[in-house]
């Protein structure tokens, strides 16, 4: 009886915590209606205008930072579209409009697409860790976690069915780690590390935070650097080739979701 | 899905990808007379790329010259291949090297790698004039005819040259012909070949015209072998342009000195074409062309492609000839996915005129069902003949185009490779992640109580397994419980009351160990008492088992309690001592 109550406790527990929540009524008015209706009219500034408005009022999902990175990208401002694309990437890794949209919007910046990993092997790892959330791989992972733990425990208890237990076991367990990495990854990359990309045409890099220190290198208009320090007015980059110094933080957006206190308004 | 795979890799595709430059030629050696295709092949360059100049090279002459340029996509990359292959004729054997070309693409250029090419005797003699000069004449080859030519205004010497044009004033972009002639006196013998050297055309587009058979005239009584060049001339822009001197230089004899010979320079003034009439989408080709189009189907379905060939042919330079524009009203796009250029003299009743056939290939994207409408594509020319701007145009098409897979549609705005925005299927709100919740990793925990929970299991089942004391003295009362209510009341009472008596000494010789029949009333409270148990329980099971065991051997004997208060008795001592017993 324990066992049994026990075995319930569990499946009650899991159905309730892979439970969808609810998704939006499907009547409830689109608060970004106004500003695709702007865009359909090509008042392509005014429509981005609006989706920030959105975005303040709290619908930061991806559909506003998608369309709000075609207005920019409409409007010109090629640095902020990728900035919003990427943001509506996290969200949603695989929708194909956004990365498509990214894809063309990196290509047209001064640097270009940025260039594949050299190994397949990273390229592939990348490419997993890019496709996913991280919800998905903390649910994956869970499943995979508590199917191993199961079985382990059906081990331990002596229910029937050792072998096919046993194989479930460390079937299982390898999988809940392997996804577990991946989700590591994607949590470092995507979560962890704060990212902004280079809103100004071509911004000198400096020496320290502030005008009086060299500049030592620039950034162009599109680049993604990673954000490692910052306050108000100054953060301390590293661009994609590795390097660091100092930018105003008026030339950079930030990418979804922001991990630091600082969160700049968006460009 | 099809129009989404072109759509990224067009856009995703960049203006310059790894650019490679090769030049070849079809074959090492060849004979005097013979042609050999030179191809230089462009592969990888997104931008328009010029024709490599072929650098000249005396008795190497290029007779036509053709371009075509292939895009195909691979892997969702698209890759652009462009070959310009030139025919070249040798008049004369040895070893020839072809320098490098330079091929300026972007900001850049490439370089190709130098070729050789060996030229041998034609495999037919010359004929030889009695006195067998000839075969030291670097014309190649020698036909008798009686046909009078034109005569030059003065009378030639034994060797002389003459160079013509056929319009000193052309519109720009008109082909003008310069036609060299080169006399030789059949009595005049010459002291090896005679040296000649082309004239410059600076600033002209020139391309050597096929040659003509040569043939003898006679010009005041003297027999004359003549050869005839002809070059194409074109003027890329309006102004005057200087035909330099053609020269010759030969030796007469061991003793006699070098001579040579130049013709008069020639000056032509290129016309600019007239404003007047120049239609706004003038495509900049200057002679006669035709337009023919072709579209591979009429019934297309959504993200399928309806392939479209336009065809420009004719006269003039058409290399300067821009893709024409293709309209299409309604919901689909338009990309050109190849072009082909066959440019090269071709034989008309005026003689030898540049021409040739172009051809532009464009893929029709539909992006939802109904019909498309391919307007008319105009092309207009400059007509130097009728000296005014004409056009060659198409007959409109109609494309219907049918649902793709499920009815879909390509989501994409008009004239744009753009993504269009969306308006349902991505989320308004963004969620935070699961791992940001509390209630996820307590959920990831959970596994582990369980597994807690199995340890303890495991490790309870084995000592039973290895101790049976322990197993019979913590399944006791379980054991107890069973057996007290399987007991049947209907039976006569003495029989409830040894079986109940059995139940309970049963069970206290489990929890303190030895044997059920060594317990007696007194022992089974000694023991209880040993083991912990207080003087009270000690002394209700002890009463207990006493009433019972006289119930069971005295029957009739005062103090035996009723059956049932039997069993609920025995059930309440076993539960007091389950309390009290560790």
């Amino acid at each position: 009886m324990t066992r049994r109550a026990f075995l319930a406790l569990i499946f009650l527990t899991a159905s309730c915590a892979f439970a969808q929540q609810p998704s939006d009524p499907a009547t409830a008015p689109d608060p970004i209606a106004e500003a695709n209706a702007l865009y359909r009219d090509g008042q392509f500034a005014a429509a981005a205008e609006s989706y920030r408005d959105a975005l303040g009022a709290g619908f930061d999902g991806p559909r506003v930072h998608y369309n709000l990175g075609n207005a920019l990208y409409r409007s010109e401002q090629l640095g902020a579209a990728i900035a919003h694309y990427l943001s509506a990437l996290t969200m949603a890794p695989r929708d194909d409009d956004i990365q498509a949209n990214l894809d063309r919007a990196l290509t047209e910046r001064p640097a270009g697409k940025p260039a594949p990993p050299a190994s397949w092997l990273h390229a592939t790892a990348s490419r997993i860790v890019a496709s996913f959330t991280l919800s998905e791989f903390a649910i994956a992972a869970a499943v995979c976690w508590w199917s191993a733990l199961g079985a382990v425990i059906a081990l331990l208890i002596g229910a029937g069915r050792r072998r096919t237990m046993r194989r479930i076991a460390i079937g299982a367990g390898i999988v809940a780690l392997s996804i577990a990495s991946f989700g590591v990854a994607r949590w470092w990359a995507w979560h962890h590390t704060d990212r902004a990309v280079v809103v100004a045409e071509s911004a000198p890099v400096h020496t320290g935070p502030g005008e009086s220190f060299e500049a030592a290198l620039s950034v162009q208009e599109g680049s993604i650097v990673r954000i490692t320090r910052a306050d108000s007015d100054w953060a301390e980059i590293a661009d994609e080739g590795g390097a660091t110094g100092w930018l105003p933080t008026s030339s950079l957006v930030m990418v979804r979701p922001v991990v630091t206190d600082t969160d700049w308004p968006d460009g | 899905m099809a129009l989404s795979i072109v759509a990224a890799a067009l856009i995703a595709t960049p203006v310059s990808a790894q650019v490679d430059v090769q030049a070849s030629l079809s074959r090492d050696a060849v004979r005097v007379g013979e042609t050999v295709e030179l191809t230089v092949v462009v592969t990888g360059a997104m931008l328009g790329v010029d024709a490599p100049r072929v650098p000249r090279i005396d008795y190497l002459a290029v007779t036509s010259t053709a371009s075509s340029t292939n895009i195909e996509f691979v892997d969702g990359d698209m890759r652009r291949t462009t070959v310009f292959s030139y025919e070249l004729r040798a008049s004369r054997e040895g070893t020839y090297t072809i320098p490098p070309m330079t091929v300026p693409i972007g900001n850049e250029s490439y370089t190709t790698r130098a070729l050789s090419l060996r030229v041998e005797p034609p495999a037919t003699t010359t004929p030889v004039p009695p006195d067998g000069s000839a075969a030291d004449r670097d014309l190649p080859e020698f036909e008798e005819t009686d046909e009078p030519d034109q005569q030059p205004d003065e009378p030639p010497g034994e060797i002389d040259a003459v160079t013509e044009v056929d319009n000193r004033s052309p519109w720009v972009g008109e082909q003008v012909t310069l036609t060299l002639k080169f006399l030789q006196a059949h009595t005049l013998r010459l002291m090896g070949n005679a040296e000649y050297e082309p004239p410059s055309t600076e600033g002209l587009v020139a391309e050597p015209l096929p040659e003509e058979p040569q043939r003898s005239t006679t010009i005041d009584g003297i027999s004359y072998e003549v050869a005839t060049r002809k070059t194409s001339l074109i003027a890329p822009a309006p102004g005057e342009y200087t035909i330099g001197p053609a020269t010759i230089t030969f030796r007469r004899g061991f003793t006699q000195g070098e001579e040579t010979i130049r013709t008069d320079p020639i000056t032509i003034n290129a016309r600019p074409l007239p404003a007047s009439g120049r239609p706004d989408d003038f495509s900049g080709a200057v002679g006669s062309i035709q337009l023919g189009m072709s579209l591979a189907t009429n019934e297309v379905r959504v993200g399928e492609a309806a392939s479209l060939r336009l065809e420009i042919s004719g006269t003039g330079d058409l290399r300067q000839i821009a893709p024409p524009t293709v309209q299409v009203e309604g919901d689909a796009s338009v990309y050109q996915s190849g072009e082909d250029r066959q440019i090269g003299p071709r034989e008309t009743a005026d003689g030898y005129k540049i021409g040739g056939r172009v051809t532009f290939d464009y893929l029709i994207m539909p992006r939802s069902p109904g019909q498309l409408r391919l307007k008319p594509i105009v092309v207009h020319y400059f007509n130097p003949k009728v000296e005014r701007y004409q056009s060659a145009q198409t007959s409109p098409a109609t494309v219907t185009v049918h649902p793709g897979e499920a009815g879909a549609t390509v989501a994409e705005t008009n004239g744009s490779e753009l993504r269009y925005i969306r308006e349902s299927g991505l989320a308004l709100k963004a969620r935070a992640p699961v791992t940001s919740r509390g209630w996820f990793w307590l959920l990831q925990g959970l596994p582990l109580v369980g597994l807690a929970w199995a340890l303890r299991e495991r490790s309870e089942r084995m000592r039973r397994e290895r101790d049976p004391r322990y197993r019979r003295r913590v399944e006791a009362a379980r054991h107890a419980r069973r057996a007290l209510s399987v007991i049947d009341l209907s039976v006569a009472a003495p029989e409830v009351y040894h079986q109940v008596d059995e139940v309970l000494a049963e069970y206290i010789a489990a929890r303190t160990g030895g044997s059920a029949a060594a317990i007696a009333p007194d022992v089974a409270a000694e023991r209880l008492l040993e083991e912990g148990a207080g003087e009270e329980l000690a002394t209700r099971v002890r009463d207990l088992l006493s009433r019972l065991r006289a119930g069971a051997y005295a029957p009739g004997a005062s103090g035996a309690p009723a059956p049932s208060e039997a069993l609920d008795e025995a059930r309440a001592l076993i539960d007091a001592a389950e309390g009290a017993l560790r």
